[in-house]
């Protein structure tokens, strides 16, 4: 017996969309959450992407996606990201408030957030986009490609250089700047 | 496996599983290979920083209701014990990231012995703890004997039906819709499938993996006291007081690196007294979907009550008792138990109806006094209240009632303590 996620559709098929949404809530909802930045927006996602599955659903069968999992998290990001172009909304961090935030384990979802936020924007946003996936939507690589529709080594290669890259900058911020 | 192949593959222990094979050749590399081992831990730590400890998805979906949850005491040997029978999904190999090296093998056994436990149909536990049957699911006794504790559990279509029966006591059971709860001398109660009638014990069988996740972050990541011990045939993890006087191993057979047993101990000035024992502890056995959802009566009986709490009518006795202290409350409960007239505290009691008589036979000839403030404590939602009580015979004893009023109408109910 494999995890869920390498059962193929035709076994997640018959879970309703309603039943998957609850299956994943928590992974869903934390996902949105380290996108939008907080919780209540974080639900009204999960909530449209639901809605908009189940219009989905109405649908030719030709079109129910292949895996159902990979196609409701690609929902969400899509709609996540959309929202904050709308509102255009950039997360603003202070150089040295950020820097204060590395020296200390951050105490609250705000602190973290906005750790996870500074860091992962120094990076280019397709190689955030799978740290996220694997991070807080809490998918295996292989979902990740499917999501994506990428190739599983870009996806592993995307998630290794994105991390390498935020180990040097911080590396490089963590270095003293009193070098006289 | 060389350098070369190593950094090409080390991206896998970052998957959220990766294969037994590829994950033993990646560690034995790098205990030979300090500079890869360096390099590992390294990434690690960066990825160990992204990772979510405050989610508030994880606070919003905290169990909040609870019918005896004095639970929070041992919230965390509850979640040591649950956290290897539950799945965890995001890195688990770098639960124990800024650990010594042997912890790291204990987090890849761990993760193996996780993933496995997901991947079984049915599981059938049989554990011996020092609990009492009619309490609730989460306080242990060092003093009392063992009792045993029968768990089932199937999987099917994505729900998880279940059953959890105290040895002449408490018994849960789930339909995938609803959990109900009975037993001698409880008042039967039926909730939603996320009622929190087992407490922290609920852990070892339904949380949502994430918030297991939550709680191993919170209490065990910083964990410097978890051995991996190896024989021929099993991996031995233990954690020496995992939570104040707790202490917990685990034993996972070598060949399907499943859980086989489970051990939890409480130590007190240098005596060790185990509280939880496993005594069967088997995967993907037969069970019977009839006997697994036996029901003392129907499901649609009128004798089920709502695991919501009493509801009142409007009226004066509501707006007093909205308007109550806790304090005001368990005066109220205690002097209704010791003058024989529980009616007077029915509300309060909603949850012992069926115990009545034999605690009013109890607190005969009591008295208590000194009825404290309310006592907020962390891993609680509600509150407890001290007092003293004082038997017939002379003795005083402290006690501390659980009240909470989460409930529908926000009406003081006991809890716990008495
Ligand atoms: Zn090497």
């Amino acid at each position: 017996m494999k995890q869920l996620f390498n059962i193929t559709s035709s076994v997640q098929d018959k879970i309703p969309i309603d039943k998957l949404i609850e299956q994943h809530r928590p992974a869903l909802l934390q996902y949105a959450c380290y996108l939008l930045g907080n919780l209540e927006d974080a639900e009204d996602a999960v909530q449209d992407v639901y809605v908009q599955l189940h219009e989905y659903r109405v649908r030719p069968q030709s079109y129910l996606p292949s895996n159902p999992k990979a196609y409701l998290f690609r929902c969400l990001g899509n709609l996540c990201i959309s929202q904050l172009r709308k509102q255009k909304r950039t997360i603003f961090v202070a150089i040295d408030e950020a820097k204060a935030q590395f020296d200390q384990e951050p105490q609250t979802f705000e602190e973290e957030y906005q750790r996870a936020s500074r860091l992962l924007s120094q990076i280019p946003e397709e190689q955030a986009e799978v740290i996220r996936l694997r991070i807080y939507a809490d998918l295996s690589f292989a979902e990740i490609a499917d999501t994506l529709s990428l190739p599983l080594p870009t996806v592993k290669s995307r998630f290794l250089y994105g991390i390498q890259k935020i180990r040097s900058h911080m590396l490089a911020t963590s270095t003293p700047s009193f070098n006289f | 496996m060389n350098c070369k192949e190593f950094q090409d593959q080390m991206v896998n222990l970052f998957d959220k599983e990766c294969s037994p094979d590829v994950k033993a050749r990646l560690i034995t590399h790098m205990d030979e290979c300090a500079s890869c081992r360096a390099e590992y831990e390294s990434m690690l730590k960066y990825v160990d920083m992204l990772q979510p400890k405050h989610s508030p998805v994880w606070e919003s979906m905290s169990p909040k209701h609870s019918t005896n949850g004095l639970g929070h005491r041992l919230l965390r040997v509850a979640a040591s014990v649950a956290i290897f029978l539950l799945g965890v999904g995001v890195g688990i190999s770098n639960f124990f990231s800024q650990n010594a090296r042997a912890t790291d093998h204990a987090a890849f056994t761990l993760s193996q012995a996780i993933d496995n436990v997901r991947n079984v149909g049915s599981i059938h536990y049989v554990l011996k703890a020092r609990m009492k049957p009619n309490d609730n699911f989460a306080d242990f006794y060092p003093e009392l004997n063992f009792i045993n504790i029968d768990i089932k559990k199937v999987s099917l279509d994505g729900d998880a039906l279940w059953r959890i029966e105290k040895d002449g006591g408490r018994t849960v059971v789930c339909d995938g819709q609803h959990q109900y709860l009975f037993g001698d001398g409880i008042t039967p109660l039926v909730g939603s499938v996320n009622t929190g009638f087992l407490d922290q014990f609920a852990l070892l069988l339904l949380m949502p993996h994430e918030h297991i996740y939550y709680l191993q972050k919170k209490h065990f990541i910083n964990d410097k006291r978890t051995v991996l011990t190896q024989t021929e045939t099993e991996n031995i993890i233990t954690i020496n007081k995992a939570e104040n006087q707790y202490g917990l191993e685990m034993v996972f057979s070598k060949n399907d690196e499943l859980l086989r047993s489970i051990k939890v101990w409480h130590e007190e000035d240098g005596q060790k007294t185990t509280v939880l024992e496993s005594v069967i502890m088997d995967y993907n056995v037969s069970i019977d979907k009839a006997q697994l959802l036996a029901l003392p009566f129907p499901s649609d009986d009128s004798r089920w009550n709502s695991a919501q709490g009493p509801t009142l009518n409007f009226g004066k006795r509501l707006d007093r008792l909205q308007q109550e202290t806790a304090t005001h409350a368990a005066q109220r409960i205690m002097n209704a138990l010791i003058s024989g007239k529980p009616e007077k505290a029915s509300e309060a009691l909603y949850y012992y109806q069926g115990l009545m008589p034999k605690l009013v036979e109890m607190f005969k000839g009591c008295s208590a006094s000194q009825f404290s403030t309310p006592i907020i404590e962390d891993d609680y939602a509600g509150v407890f209240v001290r007092f003293k009580l004082a038997t017939p015979d002379g003795k005083v004893t402290n006690k501390r009632l659980a009240l909470r009023k989460d409930n529908k109408q926000q009406l003081w109910v006991l809890d716990g303590g008495i």
